[in-house]
């Protein structure tokens, strides 16, 4: 018996297509979820280890192709949101560095993480006033009374300050994501804001049902447990913690290194996008140049790295990678 | 080590706020400049006690207070509060198309009612305190006590 041609050609209207989008989106969602909940471990060594590097290096890419050649009235806050970057990424290297080779007291511990917690917040609302100032205008009146709680709220707790970063950037790429399907005005928009939806409800899944394994974990295990949250949060598994944090970072991953590179080569008509900086002048373009080839050997070293010495090599990327983690918040604050 | 918990300044800070914009709201509203529109005044009224507050309440008290007493955090937070509150004004509020003269004249003004409804919101607040409303004894125990 064949299907009424009404039936055939519905399978072809956008309604259908729409359809299909968000079963693919949630999909995708739910998958990530269960490959993260059954082998929380496994899945972030693989995925550190595969994903890492290359994901830095696409959202250096993207990075210079959302700046634009001139910045003329934006030159005050490239200049402080760049600068910020740089002076905080040295800040918390130097501070890591000295809490691991010296002997610092609880106390001094904690007052530094916060002193450096509280110049992250007060960089971001910085930020934000001058984001207000830029076209299209904005009216956010809440953005110091909310900076000066986040202070009380870093001084109060600084290590789950730590904590809540560690789970908070992966999310700053969904966020980016969104940004980019209203910008690009894609079809996938809708799918993918249902798609959203399922995150919180995976991650609550994850929480309360990740299965504990038996037995103590060895250095590794405790090292991917303790980044996850491990010891601050209470009265969650050590599993289930590392398996929620598996979860977003995966997502994060398919966000700079599938979803949003795919986009924006779908924009620029198969092409890679190419920098308005480029466009500046014979200087920049070289520039660019170097910086995608010297960002391939680094992409390169990471991967030899990890392969020599996994369980040295991991910490030393997520110290070095607060730069990417800190980089995303100008340019995602330009495209609010 | 001195001075309140983390806990008990959090429970706090909610009743200290609406406590510190009773008192500033009114001096705010009759004191600041004619140029401010009604808008202005009720945003400075909740506003700028908003931003300035958490940080009198919660930052200072772990860090001043503890490290070198009541006196000292007094002293440090209720610098603070007015000189934050002034500058944070004059970058949102002020207004570049009046003279030179009369935003001068005008930001003297509202920088002197600034200063004048945080010294009253800090009066008033000891004297509700000595006479045991509002529970703050209860909170912070003798010997100590909160600026507002």
């Amino acid at each position: 018996m064949s299907l009424p041609a009404s039936w055939r050609s519905g399978f072809q209207t956008p309604r259908s297509f729409a359809l299909g989008r968000t079963c693919g989106a949630v999909g995708i969602v739910l998958a990530v979820a269960l490959l993260a909940g059954l082998l929380p471990i496994t899945v972030s060594i693989v995925a550190v280890f595969l994903f890492a590097g290359p994901h830095n290096w696409l959202e250096a890419q993207y990075f210079l192709t959302r700046m634009p050649a001139r910045w003329g009235r934006l030159t005050g806050y490239f200049t402080i949101g760049l600068g910020g970057v740089v002076a905080l990424s040295a800040a918390f290297l130097a501070l890591s560095l000295s809490w691991s080779w010296q002997n610092w007291s609880e106390s001094g511990f904690l007052t530094s993480l916060a002193l450096w917690q509280t110049a992250l917040i007060l960089w971001i609302a910085m930020l934000l006033e001058l984001r207000t100032r830029q076209n299209p205008r904005r009216d956010w009146p809440g953005i110091w009374p909310v900076a000066a709680l986040c202070v009380a709220g870093v001084w109060t707790a600084p290590v789950a300050w730590s904590t809540a970063l560690v789970f908070i950037h992966p999310s700053l790429g969904l966020w980016y994501l969104d940004r980019e399907l209203v910008r690009l005005k894609s079809p996938w928009k809708n799918a993918y804001r249902t798609a959203l939806l399922a995150v919180p409800v995976c991650l609550a899944l994850l929480l309360t049902g990740t299965p504990s394994t038996l037995g103590s974990p060895d250095v590794l295990t405790q090292q991917i447990q303790e980044h996850a949250g491990v010891g601050v949060i209470p009265g969650i598994a050590p599993e289930a913690l590392v398996a929620a944090h598996v979860f977003l970072e995966l997502l994060h991953y398919l966000v700079w290194i599938v979803a949003i590179p795919g986009l924006t080569i779908q924009q620029h008509a198969g092409h890679w996008p190419v920098a308005p900086l480029a466009r500046r002048s014979q200087f920049w373009r070289r520039a660019i140049l170097w910086t995608g080839i010297v960002g391939g050997v680094l992409v390169a070293g990471l991967w030899i790295g990890f392969s020599v010495d996994y369980a040295t090599m991991r910490p030393w990327y997520f110290l070095l990678a607060i730069g990417h983690v800190l980089a995303e918040v100008p340019f995602l604050l330009r495209q609010l | 080590m001195d001075g309140p918990t983390a806990d008990e300044m959090w429970a706090f800070l909610p009743i200290g706020y609406l406590q510190t914009i009773l008192i500033e709201f009114p001096i705010l509203w009759f004191g600041l400049s004619s140029r401010h529109s009604r808008g202005t005044r009720v945003a400075a009224g909740l506003w700028l006690t908003a931003c300035t507050y958490p940080v009198v309440i919660l930052v200072l008290p772990l860090t001043v207070w503890q490290w070198y007493g009541y006196e000292a955090y007094l002293l440090v937070a209720e610098t603070f509060a007015p000189v934050a509150e002034v500058l944070l004004f004059r970058l949102l509020f002020s207004n570049p198309t009046s003279s030179a003269e009369d935003s001068q004249r005008d930001g003297l003004r509202d920088a002197a009612v600034i200063v004048a409804a945080n010294l009253a919101s800090f009066l008033l607040g000891l004297g509700l305190q000595e006479l045991g409303i509002f529970c703050l004894d209860d909170l912070i125990g003798p010997g100590g006590g909160i600026a507002l």
